[in-house]
């Protein structure tokens, strides 16, 4: 149990019944810095000191795995000052949390088209990736230049090429072969999806993995996300019927 | 005989056979609040999760093979409410690859069911001409019993050329699956040189699922409180307002509808500038990605002199047109296809 003096609702979240893997859209930094009268960058590093208290939260709560959408193909498109500071507090953060991720046995991951990434972003990254690699208690997925349908499409291009060359043949092709081809082939599928900010869309992230994924939209904005916010969001999880399909009484 | 055939009878006394299209306008109050609706931007395309037929039937002491009737008389009547908002395109999921791990009664149940509500539907031929409506069956039809396969055929090729509205039955259908097969479709015709690796891209994929005659749609509405995809449109969703309410789906009213709308409209700004701006950013992709395949073309190719502004900019606009081309004969192709297997099935229907 995690000393959270802030939660009562702590003790109501059965720790059986966690969502292994559970995703988060952090939407809201720059509807924060307006609120506040700040400047968008500000949102962000605001936003990154969410980040970090959610990731220790998911961690000492037992989590499997924590996938969070921090750069999407999109967000390319922005004005270049916002992507610069960006890309400065992705590389910062690296740098100031990998004792924290050691200290936790969180394993870093990163999925997305990596490439686009400028280079001193790429190295530290994967700086933090290797000296992670080791590390079991919770994996940490950053989406970075991430789209979900780019990633699909990237599947695509992957298997067609397979196939030209014999090396899949068509009739094998089906959901388990395209899952092996994603960015997150080694992660389970989402159980709990989380979205700040009162969003009701998906917006382009882990369309293929969010199948059977209970969805939660919150109206918090990113930078004022708790702790105790994220225990609601798991509490109404643990209270909702998967059923994947089936009836009821099946599942019993 | 035409009063016997649209009876079905139940355990628990008589349900009329329901038709698929339903007469009527809306009342005054009805009227004035979809006027009201109207002044703002409204979704021309929406989807329906309709689920709760089975809860509904339990809460009312039914049979369930009656909540899930219940439940397509509600669908009738929404497609209607649809028609008078001026909503011209509606998805349903009636059924997915999932729900064959019921129990054996319910599928039968539902399959006879779905075999009823088709033959109904080649019964209103002249209705549908009428009001211009236009079924289409979404989904993986070999799963289906053949009888059932054939009537869908029948009434999809029936009301092909109708064109003032559109029903979209998802029926034997996932969104992975739809997905999966989309990506056969094209690794064949990469494989049959039809088209190249490169030519696959986020358009190329929307064409070859099932809904590739539709625009992706603009709302989603899942009904009973769940809060969920459930593999349903996956890809196409991913940039409409999704929309849970609480209400059963046989339950659902005239005013849910309104109240889902009202949301829509609610969050239309920031969702069309996310589409727009993904929209923008696909056609920078492909016109990037056609640069690149024509400088790589040119490499190789070429005499090792760098060619003039002018030249490269011809050679792209080439490359770009018969791209296009190469991707819409591959298009033809499939639409053959899958025609093909409709005209098929109609014919071994008619030799039946």
């Amino acid at each position: 149990m995690t000393k959270n003096q802030n939660s009562h609702l702590m003790y109501k979240i059965n720790t059986d019944n966690l969502p292994n893997h559970l995703a988060i859209i952090m939407d809201g930094n720059g509807r924060w810095a307006k609120q506040k009268g700040f400047l968008r960058t500000l949102g962000h590093e605001s936003g990154s000191k969410s980040v970090k208290k959610i990731i220790k939260e998911c961690s000492d709560l037992g989590i499997g795995f924590l996938t969070l959408y921090a750069f999407s193909t999109e967000n390319w498109n922005r004005p270049k000052l916002e992507v610069d500071t960006l890309m400065r507090v992705l590389i910062n953060s690296l740098k100031k949390e990998l004792p924290t991720l050691l200290e936790n046995n969180i394993k870093m991951n990163a999925i997305g088209n990596l490439e686009k990434l400028p280079k001193n972003a790429q190295k530290e990254l994967q700086d933090v990736i290797n000296k992670t690699k080791d590390n079991t208690k919770m994996t940490l997925t950053l989406a970075l230049s991430y789209g979900s349908r780019e990633e699909i499409v990237n599947v695509v291009k992957i298997i067609s090429d397979k196939v030209k060359n014999n090396i899949i043949s068509i009739d094998t092709i089906d959901d388990s072969i395209i899952n092996e081809h994603l960015y997150t082939h080694n992660l389970p599928d989402v159980d709990l999806l989380i979205r700040t900010s009162g969003e009701h869309r998906i917006s382009n992230f882990l369309l293929w993995q969010i199948a059977y994924a209970e969805l939660y939209f919150t109206d918090v904005l990113w930078p004022d996300f708790k702790q105790q916010d994220l225990h609601e969001a798991i509490i109404s999880y643990q209270k909702r019927e998967r059923r994947f399909g089936k009836t009821s009484e099946q599942i019993k | 005989m035409m009063w016997m055939s649209t009876n079905i009878f139940y355990s628990r006394g008589v349900s009329l056979n329901m038709s698929w299209i339903r007469e009527g306008e809306l009342n005054l109050i009805e009227k004035l609040s979809a006027n009201i609706l109207k002044a703002g931007p409204m979704p021309k395309h929406v989807a329906f999760i309709m689920d709760g037929n089975r809860r509904y039937a339990r809460k009312r002491q039914m049979e369930r093979q009656e909540g899930h009737t219940q439940g397509f008389d509600k669908l009738a009547e929404t497609l209607r409410w649809c028609l008078n908002l001026s909503i011209h395109e509606v998805t349903v999921y009636a059924f997915s690859i999932e729900n064959f791990n019921r129990s054996k009664d319910e599928v039968d149940g539902l399959m006879e069911l779905a075999k009823q509500k088709f033959i109904r539907l080649l019964e209103e031929q002249e209705n549908l001409e009428k009001h211009g409506v236009c079924i289409r069956v979404l989904g993986d039809l070999t799963l289906l019993p053949l009888d059932l396969q054939q009537h869908i055929a029948r009434a999809v090729v029936a009301t092909r050329t109708h064109n003032k509205c559109f029903l979209n039955v998802c029926f034997a259908y996932t969104s992975r699956h739809e997905i999966a097969n989309a990506v056969r479709e094209m690794a064949w015709g990469v494989e049959q040189g039809l088209i190249k690796s490169s030519d696959v891209s986020e358009a190329l994929l929307s064409q070859c699922l099932y809904s590739s005659n539709s625009p992706n749609p603009d709302l989603l509405i899942r009904t009973s409180g769940e809060v969920r995809l459930s593999d349903f449109l996956l890809w196409q969703t991913s940039h409409s307002c999704l929309v849970f309410q609480s209400v059963l789906w046989p339950e659902y009213s005239f005013w849910n509808l309104c109240d889902a709308i009202l949301q829509y409209q609610l969050n239309h700004r920031p969702l069309q500038k996310a589409r727009d701006q993904h929209r923008e950013g696909q056609a920078l992709q492909q016109h990037e990605a056609d640069r690149a395949c024509v400088a790589d073309l040119l490499q190789h190719h070429g005499n090792g002199k760098p060619l003039d502004a002018q030249r490269r900019q011809e050679a792209l606009l080439n490359y770009t047109a018969s791209r296009e081309e190469r991707v819409q004969d591959f298009l033809g192709v499939l639409q053959h296809k899958r025609d093909s297997f409709l005209t098929d099935l109609t014919s071994q229907a008619a030799l039946a």
